[in-house]
């Protein structure tokens, strides 16, 4: 992404800056610290050489002093002036070995104090002697003046030499210092630029990201409510399709029942006449029929429409319960066993009371002549689904009917009341219970239907099943 | 207190089904009078004593009303809301007469103060039989 090769650039080119920044002023001062330190060499040696003269002059007032008055005190300072001189000269050299000093002037004032020095010890040696007028006679010539005025001079000259120097070094060093210190806060400024600069783009930078977060949370929002919209309004269009088809099947009952009923009234009042008879009696069960079609197709409907809340339920009470509500399933009709004790699955109470509804009736129905129903409910569990059977000792299913059992309106066999709607409904109910269904059959060998539903999980508490009461039930 | 058998009051939208259970009513023996109102604002009126039925003397308090569920203008339901919010109407039993057979139209029925509910057969004895028991467990006391 661009921002974060953007921010590696930035913090990049911060630490080079940075980094180069204090390298600068790290040379700067360096060298700014060096030029102090060549001045203070070059101080040192401009106190050697000023000292160097009085030396040479505490020296010659000493031999002087001693010439005067036959006094041993002066030759006390003598002597140590002469040693201190020694150390002068090895001084001297050495500057001028390191180049502090030029080796020929250096030479030259060596040996002109050397002659000056032995002077001096010579003319104290005659007066020890007792020699005095002759020693006094070496002082007053121009040649001992000449050399002392001489060393004066070299040395002067070479002293204002390195003072010039020194003044020039000075100066330098104040430059440098100068420099260092204008480097150190440029550097500071450019550094200090340059995160402002480095601050300002990143705080554009999240700017923009917030910008387009922000965006992007304002679609998401705009979304949602669409989503919303769209939901409620398939919602209330669904609620609408329910109440529609419950009222064109309500309305198409009203007559029906109407043909149904005075059908029957005619049936009875033509009780002589057989052949009228059987017609009234032919509309009696035509118009039931049709009222059991418009049923199921309303079952059917509502399974695909209606809103159907998931949780668990205890099948074993469920199916007990039906066996015990359907006269067709009672002990005098039918022998219907279940095995051990069925589980509680995830599911609608409405839409399991369908399902098993339907596969219990349709188990009891379609048995051969004379032969009394037989049926086996049993379990299959797996680890989180269970498979419930129903076993049947009916006519069984033809394998090319298999592909179509569980169509609308499809019936496999026109002996057998029914609307061809109900395995359907099985079918549907069971989809919308996130189970599936299957059969295994043989014709003449009966069949076993299977339902594969989730099971519930233990902590769950099952659903209360609600009881009808009070209602007649006439078929 | 009238020695006169109470009104059997029945609340029918379609007339087929009115007729037919009269019919029944007749098969029956029963010759308690019966008033057939087309939705339930004609109870509503009925039982106010408004409109057509002002006549107290005419059209008395019934003994039993027969409702169905699914009417024009105000449905079964709402007469059931309407006759519980009125303590003078709480004495007349209240018995559900409807094709559909919802459990949970049934409950709510039931809920609402509905006594018994029946599901409109499709055979003729059934609803002679529905006659006879209403009279016998409802009307055989004397008001």
């Amino acid at each position: 992404m661009k921002s974060s090769r953007h921010t590696r650039f930035l913090f990049f080119t911060a630490a080079v800056l940075l980094g180069a920044g204090t390298a600068f002023t790290y040379f700067t001062g360096d060298a700014a610290i060096r030029g102090q330190q060549k001045m203070a060499s070059q101080l040192k040696v401009i106190n050697r050489l000023t000292e160097f003269p009085s030396l040479m002059r505490t020296a010659e007032s000493s031999e002087r002093g001693y010439l005067l008055t036959d006094e041993d005190m002066y030759l006390e300072p003598y002597r140590q002036s002469i040693g201190s001189i020694e150390s002068e000269f090895r001084e001297l050299r050495k500057l001028a070995a390191d180049g502090e000093l030029p080796s020929e002037h250096v030479e030259l004032i060596v040996a002109l104090s050397k002659i000056k020095l032995s002077e001096l010890q010579h003319t104290i040696d005659l007066r020890k002697a007792g020699q005095l007028d002759e020693a006094l006679g070496i002082i007053r010539t121009n040649e001992s003046k000449e050399v002392m005025d001489r060393i004066r001079d070299e040395v002067d000259t070479m002293r204002r030499v390195e003072e010039h120097e020194f003044k020039q070094a000075s100066i330098a060093a104040d430059e440098a210092v100068h420099f260092r210190t204008a480097v150190f806060f440029v550097v500071g400024l450019v550094n200090l630029g340059f995160l402002a600069w480095a601050f300002w783009r990143m705080a554009a930078e999240m700017n923009r990201q917030r910008e387009s977060e922000a965006r992007l949370r304002q679609l998401s929002a705009t979304l949602e409510k669409t989503v919303d919209e769209r939901t409620a309004s398939l919602r209330s269009m669904v609620g609408e399709l329910q109440q529609v088809s419950y009222a064109i099947a309500h309305d198409m009952r009203a007559p029906l029942r109407a043909m149904g009923v005075f059908a029957g009234i005619l049936s009875k009042q033509v009780e002589g006449d057989s052949a009228a008879r059987g017609n009234a009696q032919r509309i009696v069960d035509a118009a039931a029929r049709l009222d059991r079609l418009i049923l199921d197709s309303l079952n059917y409907t509502k399974s695909v429409l209606q809103e159907v809340p998931l949780g668990p339920v205890d099948l074993d009470k469920l199916v007990r319960g039906l066996i015990e509500t359907y006269p067709n399933l009672h002990a005098e009709m039918a022998d219907i066993r279940i095995d051990g004790t069925l589980p509680r699955v995830v599911g609608n109470e409405a839409l399991l009371t369908q399902c098993f509804s339907n596969l219990l009736a349709n188990a009891v129905k379609f048995v051969a002549q004379g032969v009394r129903p037989q049926v086996r409910i049993r379990e299959e569990r797996g680890v989180d689904r269970t498979r419930i059977w129903v076993e049947d000792n009916g006519i069984g299913i033809p394998t090319a009917a298999r592909a179509r059992l569980f169509g609308m309106f499809e019936k496999l066999d026109n002996q057998y009341e029914g609307t061809g709607i109900g395995l359907a409904i099985v079918r549907k109910v069971t989809d919308r219970m996130d189970g599936r269904i299957g059969v295994e059959s043989e014709p003449g060998k009966g069949s076993r239907f299977w339902v594969e539903l989730r099971l519930a999980p233990e902590s769950d508490v099952p659903a209360t099943m609600s009881q009808s009461t009070g209602a007649v039930s006439h078929p | 207190m009238t020695s006169a058998k109470p009104v059997i009051l029945v609340a029918e939208d379609i007339e087929t089904d009115a007729f037919i259970l009269k019919l029944a009513f007749e098969k029956a023996g029963v010759d308690n009078p019966i008033v057939v109102v087309k939705d339930g604002q004609e109870v509503v009126e009925y039982l106010t004593g408004t409109t057509l039925w002002d006549n107290r003397a005419a059209f008395p308090l019934p003994g039993i009303l027969i409702l169905d569920l699914k009417m024009p203008r105000l449905n079964g339901f709402d007469v059931l809301q309407w006759i519980a919010g009125r303590p003078a109407h709480q004495g007349m039993p209240v018995v559900m007469f409807s094709s559909s057979s919802d459990e949970s139209d049934i409950r709510r029925s039931k809920e609402l103060g509905a006594k018994d509910y029946f599901v409109k057969p499709h055979d003729f004895e059934d609803y002679v039989k529905f006659a006879k028991g209403i009279v016998s467990r409802w009307l055989s006391g004397t008001r």
